[in-house]
């Protein structure tokens, strides 16, 4: 039924083109290396939302598939002349697939790449099978490496279990507390914690900093107005968030929270680099364990195959997905928004939010985000205590 | 939209974008450490490289 809706009707690429716009090459490349988790999180968008392929695919991607893959991005890497990408090893959780695999995996898609191409692999993980072992391993491949944690031990041990149901705090703070150690620090690309508004938003954050992480990223949970999130009534998760905002913002250092960084740049008028919130084009594409490519993997949580693209590495290359509607529509900036976020006031900050926020099977991803009034009390949080500091700091 | 009136965004926002075109970045650079200079700092940088296509990252994985 969707496919009848925006972007898959309603958006003309010919005038587009027309009116001088040009598709941005993808620089950011997925690869669903394993398709199976060890935890059982409560809001994850692979398994427990409307998309449930996971079933049907390889649970870890075959060589073959890989080197296929590989072949693509270096073919996309050619034809762009593109000086970097950035290859993340997904999931599910891909230290399933263990160390030696993973860093063999960073190896292949350096030897992939042309000399004029650098690169940074990186695995984002639930950091439980990741110990001293393993870091020495991925190490020797120079692999980056996120951890995904949900604060404090009472919050992630309730929205982060194994499948047995025992919490997985300890074990991801085993592994946090490694990453931070001098040995291993620069492997460290930062942690990701999922927004739960009950919780304690200070007690989340002192726990994210005490990580030692570098960079923070605060993602809401994956919702549509299909199925919207739960508490989101009052504005609950834009409170929730600017409560950190205010708290990192008045403590001097160097921790970036990306999100809140973005927003304070777009607000300024630059262009941010979060999939959250602004117009940036989107230049990832995924490629799933069976060789599949497919769109961001967060679609999921609107429909079932709403990630879908039709395209395989075995027969297409990465510039037929630059044709496909999904990913076009998230590379047209302003133009891809509904009529309502184009006339609101924060919209250059804010951006419609999240694709997937915007989806409604009436009307496809042509709406608000589900978490609109949330991402306008924040924006307009931030927006007055940048332009109170900006206006006492330029005073004459 | 039903979806829409739900999130309340019929308010009247009144105010745009900060405007920092004319305003002297430089001391606000100053600020040591703060958010808001590192802010400013990529701002910087964005206007000296005009070229510089920034894209949106992958929401579930950290670059």
């Amino acid at each position: 039924m969707s496919e009848f809706r925006w972007p898959y009707v309603g958006l003309n690429r010919d005038r587009l083109e027309a009116d001088g716009w040009r598709a941005t090459p993808f620089s950011q490349f997925v690869l669903k290396v394993a398709q199976r988790c060890n935890l059982a999180c409560q809001y994850c968008f692979v398994y427990t939302k409307a998309d449930q392929s996971w079933r049907t695919r390889p649970p870890h991607m075959p060589e073959p598939v890989l080197r296929t893959a590989l072949d693509r991005i270096a073919e996309h890497v050619e034809t762009h002349a593109l000086e970097h990408v950035t290859v993340i090893l997904h999931g599910g959780e891909p230290m399933l697939l263990g160390a030696h695999r993973l860093r063999d995996i960073a190896r292949a898609v350096r030897a992939a790449l042309p000399a004029s191409c650098t690169s940074t692999v990186s695995v984002q993980t639930n950091g439980v099978l990741l110990d001293e072992a393993a870091l020495d391993v991925l190490s020797t491949a120079g692999v980056r490496i996120g951890v995904s944690v949900d604060g404090d031990e009472q919050t992630h041990n309730g929205r982060r279990p194994f499948h047995h149901g025992g919490g997985s705090h300890a074990a991801t703070t085993r592994a946090l507390r490694l990453l931070a150690e001098p040995k291993y620090r620069a492997m460290f690309a930062g942690v990701l914690c999922t927004v739960d508004p009950k919780s304690d938003p200070l007690s989340c954050y002192d726990a994210l900093r005490a990580t030692g992480a570098t960079t923070i990223d605060l993602l809401l949970p994956h919702a549509t107005w299909d199925d919207p999130p739960a508490g989101r009534a009052g504005a609950a998760f834009g409170q929730w968030l600017a409560r950190i905002f205010d708290a990192w913002y008045e403590q001097p250092g160097d921790v970036r929270v990306r999100l809140l960084d973005d927003i304070i740049l777009q607000i300024l008028g630059g262009a941010g680099s979060s999939e959250q919130v602004g117009v940036s084009p989107v230049a990832v594409v995924v490629v799933e364990s069976d060789g599949a490519i497919e769109q961001v993997d967060s679609l999921k949580a609107a429909y079932s195959g709403a990630a879908d693209t039709g395209l395989h590495v075995d027969h297409d290359p990465f510039d037929a997905a630059l044709r496909h509607p999904g990913v076009l529509a998230r590379q047209i900036g302003l133009r891809a928004l509904s009529r309502q976020c184009r006339s609101c006031a924060v919209v250059d900050a804010c951006g419609g939010g999240h694709y997937v926020h915007r989806y409604s099977a009436d009307a496809g991803f042509a709406n608000p985000s589900v978490y609109c009034e949330d991402l306008l009390h924040l924006i307009t949080h931030i927006k007055a205590r940048v332009t109170a500091d900006l206006d006492a700091a330029t005073a004459p | 939209m039903e979806a829409a009136q739900a999130a309340g965004q019929d308010t009247v926002i009144e105010s745009d974008l900060v405007d920092v075109a004319s305003m002297p970045l430089e001391e606000v650079l100053h600020a040591d450490g703060s958010a808001l200079r590192h802010a400013l700092e990529r701002l910087a940088q964005q206007r000296r490289d005009p070229t510089l296509v920034v894209v949106a990252s992958h929401g579930n994985a950290l670059p």
